[in-house]
């Protein structure tokens, strides 16, 4: 409102206001000529100049124009009247002739000037007074209407405060009804007065039925004595909100469990107090959580209760958890183990193999390993172990851990090497049998270098009394020989039936089988058997108890024999051959050229007490078989071409890493 | 005999055993030739000399039994020392009944096989003496007439002069005359000399019991 009041100056400019000292200054100058022609006029109408034309010029110039256009005006009136209407020649001299005029233009111009400054004076007061009641009406005017506006402002917003209310009303209504958690209304016994669709469905009751049952009636027995006094703790003030994950009876006698806030509202105006219930059916999740529960109880019992050692060591190795059986069988409580490192536990000479492992595990060249070490007990006793190890990498809620399940096998080594003894016991009698069945045979191959012994000694005696030097030399050098020949036969019988524990060395199954023909070449003769020796010279060796394995040939050997015993329209045929196979294996071939084996026998040779001989134990075939295994091998029997039958054993061959594979 | 040193055959598959037999017996002075098998033997010409095989029981393919066994069908005579690694008495019961000189089990002593060997070329030398004498026989039977040794025949069965007179219708004087000329041929010196060697030829037995049924010797 204040800019709109104008400034006084303001008001007599406007008229001027485009270029008014020129229009002021043309207006004076204008008039000036006007007057200047009405006076010239005049003149020669009348003959006498009047000057009244100038008086005016100038009254008009003031009026109009102000001081200075008057001033312009008066002066121009001065020169035109000395100029014009005065014949003298001075045009600055102001004579006494010219006086009254100049006075008169003068005063005059100065009379004009006073009225115009008082009629100026009076019109910009008055402008003045008239602006300020413009400016005061149209305040009250303004405030008029802004109150006005707040007016109905005011019944616009009570409007939407009504609408709002509504809206909001339904909306909560509308939320109340399409919640999905359950929701409820109770008064303060716990009496339902409202219910929403999903707290019905939740537990089957309808709003009606609600409406008969209080909060407690529908919680399960167990919990009943809580929420009574819970409800009563509301009703008497003494609480504002309670949470708790509860069961509830549905009408269909089942539980439910449920996640409830329970909140008390307080009374307003036209409400009473209240209690307001929130429910989140978490049956579902409860469930599982009780199954994972159970589960990981089971599990705990699993690994507390487990007579089978299990423990967990941390990626530096450190022993994380350890249950009761892996503590009993190592000796230590968990708190030593945890302790110690991983490693402490192997035994020393296991300990290199152990880390190569484990360095693989956490290499990822394996996922896991098992394998069959020894553990020092705290007592420092040595105990056998089966060792499952793995590695479980890290998760984004667990750190890489090495889970493992021990199995004391100490026991079992035990029996095992036990069962080894006896075994080996059983194939040494075995063998000693055989040695028996195989004196005659034996027996031959010994007389044989002393029947030349004793001939080449009598020769040698002899060339001795004739003193033929050189006939003695080459007598002893047969004495010898055949000397040599005995005791190679006497140590080959004493090493098959030798009582020493099995050796585990490099053996070339081709040496072998050739020592074995000094104790067996009499047999094949007596027998007019004839041998056909197929050795392949680029086997490797093969890791295992020479004498074991002789054993195992010689009864391949002999059964050979024995198929071929009866025989006379076919040649008598012995072939032994070794070979190369797969997988860097050695075989071994037993091949006779018999009547071939019944395949109803072929199914049971390998069993003990099975025999086709008669006076045969059964035990041959079977002890073999197990000492072949006892190897890493297989012994099967096969048809052979053209006739009889084929047995075959492969052994692997001997490796540097073979003892720590998986 | 001196003229021809004895021979000893060895058989044996084993060469270390070939080698000291040979080494023995010719320490003793005795000539060896070794066959690894009995084929080879076969195969072989044997020296015309007292020989002596010397033969193993157990050979790849034929046993010394059945090799004794084949040569008594092919009638090569010949004494054989028998050696075997493991001697059992059936085994040698057969070989000596087969006509074997000794049957020694390894090992044996030197002096046994020695004395044995030397059995057997004696054997050998008196079987070659037999022979010659019974081809000389032979040849002076062969020179008889049919009428001589008819006669001869019935010499030998014991008949008398008159008797073979009266049998094949001739006088007694020519019976005479034709027992004199066998005697002589047959250089018999006696009755009794004839004898034997009428035995020798195989001749006596066989003669006498076909020529006299019904009479009492």
């Amino acid at each position: 409102m204040a800019s709109a009041i104008p400034e006084e100056p303001r008001v007599g400019m406007d008229a001027r206001s485009a270029s008014p000292i020129v229009f002021a200054y043309g207006l004076a100058i204008a008039t000036f000529v006007a007057a200047l022609v009405l006076t010239f006029f005049v003149r020669k109408i009348t003959g006498n100049p009047t000057f009244f034309a100038f008086y005016v010029a100038i009254f008009i110039s003031v009026w109009f124009g102000g001081r200075g256009p008057g001033w312009v005006s008066t002066i121009l009136g001065l020169a035109a009247l000395h100029l014009f209407f005065r014949s003298s020649g001075d045009l600055l001299a102001i004579t006494g002739e010219r006086l009254p005029n100049v006075l008169a233009f003068v005063t005059c111009m100065v009379t004009a000037d006073v009225l115009s400054t008082r009629r100026h004076r009076t019109e910009s007061a008055l402008r003045l007074a008239r602006d300020r009641l413009e400016l005061a009406v149209e305040h009250r005017t303004a405030e008029l209407r802004q109150a006005n506006e707040a007016l109905s402002d005011e019944v616009a917003e009570r409007k939407r405060a009504e609408h709002a209310l509504r809206a909001n009303e339904e909306r909560w209504r509308r939320l109340f009804e399409a919640s999905s958690a359950g929701m409820a209304i109770m008064d303060l016994t716990g009496r339902y007065v409202a219910t929403n669709s999903a707290f019905q469905r939740m537990l089957g009751y309808t709003d009606d039925d609600f409406r008969k049952l209080t909060a407690i009636d529908i919680t399960h027995p167990d919990e009943r004595d809580t929420t009574e006094k819970i409800v009563a703790e509301f009703g008497s003030g003494a609480r504002q909100e309670y949470h708790v994950d509860k069961r509830y009876i549905k009408k269909n006698g089942t539980a439910l469990w449920a996640d409830v806030t329970t909140s008390y509202v307080p009374p307003a105006a036209d409400t009473p107090p209240m209690l307001q219930g929130i429910f989140v059916n978490i049956d579902d999740r409860k469930r599982a959580e009780q199954a994972l529960r159970a589960s990981e109880e089971r599990w705990r019992t699993v690994f507390e209760t487990s007579s089978v050692g299990i423990a967990t060591s941390d990626e530096n190795l450190c022993v994380a958890t350890a249950n009761a059986a892996f503590q009993r069988m190592v000796g230590y409580t968990e708190d030593e183990l945890r302790k110690m490192q991983w490693i402490d536990l192997t035994h020393e000479d296991d300990r290199q193999a152990t880390e190569e492992l484990v360095e693989s595990l956490l290499a990822g060249r394996r996922q896991a390993y098992n394998v069959e070490k020894r553990y020092r007990r705290k007592d420092g006793e040595t105990i056998w172990v089966n060792v499952y190890n793995s590695f479980v990498p890290a998760t984004e809620t667990t750190p890489a851990f090495f889970p493992a399940i021990v199995v004391d096998i100490t026991d079992r080594i035990h029996a095992q090497n036990a069962l080894q003894r006896s075994q080996a016991e059983l194939a040494r009698v075995a063998r000693v049998t055989m040695m028996g069945e195989l004196a005659t045979s034996i027996a031959h191959e010994i007389n044989q270098p002393l029947a030349a012994i004793v001939a080449s000694g009598g020769a040698c005696r002899r060339s001795l009394d004739s003193q033929n030097w050189i006939k003695v030399k080459e007598s002893l050098e047969t004495v010898i020989a055949a000397a040599d020949r005995a005791c190679e036969v006497i140590k080959r019988v004493r090493s098959l039936t030798s009582n020493v524990t099995p050796e585990y060395l490099d053996v070339d199954v081709n040496v072998t089988v050739k020592e074995l023909l000094a104790v067996l070449r009499g047999e094949l003769q007596v027998r007019h058997i004839s041998l056909q020796l197929q050795l392949d010279n680029n086997v490797p060796p093969v890791k295992g108890d020479k004498v074991q394995l002789q054993q195992v040939v010689l009864n391949l050997v002999m059964n050979a024999i024995d198929a071929m015993a009866t025989m006379t329209d076919r040649r008598r045929v012995l072939t032994i051959k070794s070979e190369g196979a797969k997988d860097g294996e050695v075989r071994v071939i037993v091949e006779d050229s018999g009547p071939g084996l019944d395949p109803a026998a072929t199914e049971r040779i390998f069993d003990p007490f099975f025999t086709t001989k008669p006076g045969g134990m059964g035990m041959g075939l079977s002890i073999s078989k197990s000492i072949v295994e006892n190897h890493g091998g297989r012994l099967w029997a096969s048809p052979a071409v053209p006739g009889g039958t084929a047995f075959h054993f492969n052994l692997p061959a001997a490796r540097r890493d073979e003892q720590w594979a998986n | 005999m001196g003229e021809l040193r004895p021979t000893v055959l060895v058989v044996d598959d084993d060469a270390l055993v070939r080698k000291a037999l040979r080494e023995l017996f010719e320490s003793v002075g005795l000539q060896v030739t070794v066959f690894q098998s009995t084929q080879e033997f076969l195969r072989a010409e044997r020296p015309d000399v007292p020989c002596c095989l010397v033969l193993d029981v157990r050979l790849p393919g034929q046993s010394g039994l059945e090799f004794q066994r084949e040569l008594n069908e092919r009638n090569i005579a010949l004494p054989i020392v028998f050696l075997t690694g493991h001697g059992d008495v059936p085994m040698s019961v057969r070989a000596m009944k087969a006509g074997a000189i000794e049957f020694l089990t390894k090992p044996f002593r030197e002096q046994e096989l020695l004395d044995a060997v030397q059995v057997a070329i004696d054997h050998d030398r008196s079987t070659r003496q037999d022979a010659e004498l019974l081809t000389e026989l032979r040849r002076r039977f062969d020179a008889l007439t049919p009428r001589e040794r008819t006669i001869m025949a019935l010499v030998m069965a014991g008949w008398r002069n008159k008797q073979i007179a009266g049998e094949i219708k001739i006088s007694e004087a020519t019976v005479k005359v034709h027992r004199t000329n066998l005697m002589r041929k047959m250089q018999a010196m006696s009755l009794a000399d004839l004898i034997v060697m009428a035995g020798k030829l195989g001749l006596s037995n066989k003669r006498s019991k076909a020529t006299t049924p019904g009479k009492s010797l």
